[in-house]
């Protein structure tokens, strides 16, 4: 089996949706990542996917 | 002009999209409609000078949210419908010169969560029954733009050759009880010949029904539908199983090598999927260095695949390649 690592902290991800000049979305996503006092309060299988954890309102 | 025309005689939809043959093809490197706008040079398609991750809808894209209506009449035989769906654009980095294969684990995990809010959002529109994620990587697959980047087709149905495999996987729970991508993996953790790489979540190897060389199935050892059901540690994992894995392809002929990925999980139609496993397929073209493997008459008229090697030995030179450090 490969070798894995210690499982770092999951970055938190956050929205930023813009509507270009034609109409179309576009989405940037940026991520931080969370202090590891706060990651190692919890445990990884008990983390959910922080997708979506912030939409920024619409730019455009 | 776009539409979907039935095919009534292999039963499926052909996507007809005549604006795509004006999309932008193979730019010089400073005229990447991919790249980050710099203050007063090239606007792109990004306007902003740096970016972690960016989505997009395609400006060329084969499937719409606001479809053209049918520029034909549809019939009986040929029903015709709107091309309705979405097609977006994934920028992996802001780096235009790099692949997913020289980008770190965090970076692959970073895409992962993208990946799995496009299939969330995507996935929960009424019109769309399957989320289809992919890249096509390398000239060899006919990338227009070299900047790493993927895709995202959400169908309005479910496309022909996931219907098969549901068909097939369905038909198997019914005998078995069982997910038969699950007694797939397990044959192939019995077999181990084929195996490429492993961790503690995953493994990946070469089928023993392989239609390509190198071919690879990325196989999650817990049952999950989709890419969202996968925890933290999962997400991890898997971040590290496609480093391992990317690496090793590029290593196995000298050169970033060309390959279609493909993450195949449970439509969102509405229905229940129980037997469906979650996996990413990968398919290299190439046989040798200077070899490709071309889709020619018994693989595009018969549908009938016929593979030069045997898995037994591609998987040995493939892990080889992975383990090296």
């Amino acid at each position: 089996m490969t070798e894995t690592s210690t499982i770092p902290p999951e970055p938190t991800m956050t929205r930023q949706v813009i509507i270009k000049p034609d109409g179309r979305r576009l989405i940037f996503y940026t991520f931080a990542q969370p202090t590891e006092t706060a990651d190692a309060a919890r445990r990884p299988d008990e983390m959910t996917p922080n997708v979506g954890a912030s939409l920024e309102p619409s730019a455009g | 002009m776009s539409e979907l025309r039935w095919n009534p005689l292999l039963g499926e939809w052909t996507i007809t999209a005549t604006h795509r043959q004006e999309r932008t093809f193979l730019p010089p490197a400073n005229y990447c409609p991919l790249c980050p706008t710099q203050p007063g040079a090239f606007e792109t398609e990004i306007p902003a000078p740096a970016f972690d991750i960016v989505v997009f809808e395609n400006r060329f894209p084969s499937l719409q949210a606001v479809p053209p209506l049918p520029a034909v009449e549809g019939s009986a035989l040929y029903p015709v419908r709107p091309a309705q769906g979405v097609c977006e654009v994934v920028v992996y980095t802001d780096r235009h010169t790099t692949t997913l294969a020289e980008e770190s684990v965090e970076r692959i995990r970073r895409l992962i969560l993208v990946w799995c809010d496009r299939f969330a959002e995507l996935g929960a529109r009424e019109e769309v029954a399957y989320v289809y994620i992919f890249e096509n990587k390398g000239e060899a697959i006919g990338v227009t733009l070299h900047h790493p980047h993927g895709q995202i087709y959400a169908y309005p149905f479910i496309p022909p050759r996931v219907a098969r495999q549901l068909a097939q996987s369905r038909q198997h729970w019914a005998r078995t009880g069982r997910d038969l991508l699950g007694d797939i993996l397990a044959a192939e953790q019995d077999d181990g010949r084929r195996i490429v790489c492993e961790n503690e979540a995953f493994v990946v190897f070469v089928p023993f029904f392989a239609r390509y060389p190198y071919e690879t199935l990325v196989v999650p050892k817990r049952q999950v539908t989709a890419i969202v059901d996968f925890n933290a540690h999962e997400r991890q994992l898997l971040a590290e199983i496609l480093k391992t894995l990317l690496v090793g392809y590029d290593r196995l002929f000298g050169f970033s090598l060309p390959y279609i990925m493909a993450l195949h999980q449970r439509p969102t139609d509405g229905q229940d999927y129980p037997y469906v496993r979650f996996y990413i397929e990968f398919l290299p073209p190439h046989r040798t260095a200077a070899k490709l493997k071309y889709l020619a008459g018994s693989e595009s008229g018969a549908g009938a695949f016929i593979n030069d090697t045997i898995p037994e030995e591609t998987a040995p030179r493939l892990r080889a390649c992975c383990l090296e450090r």
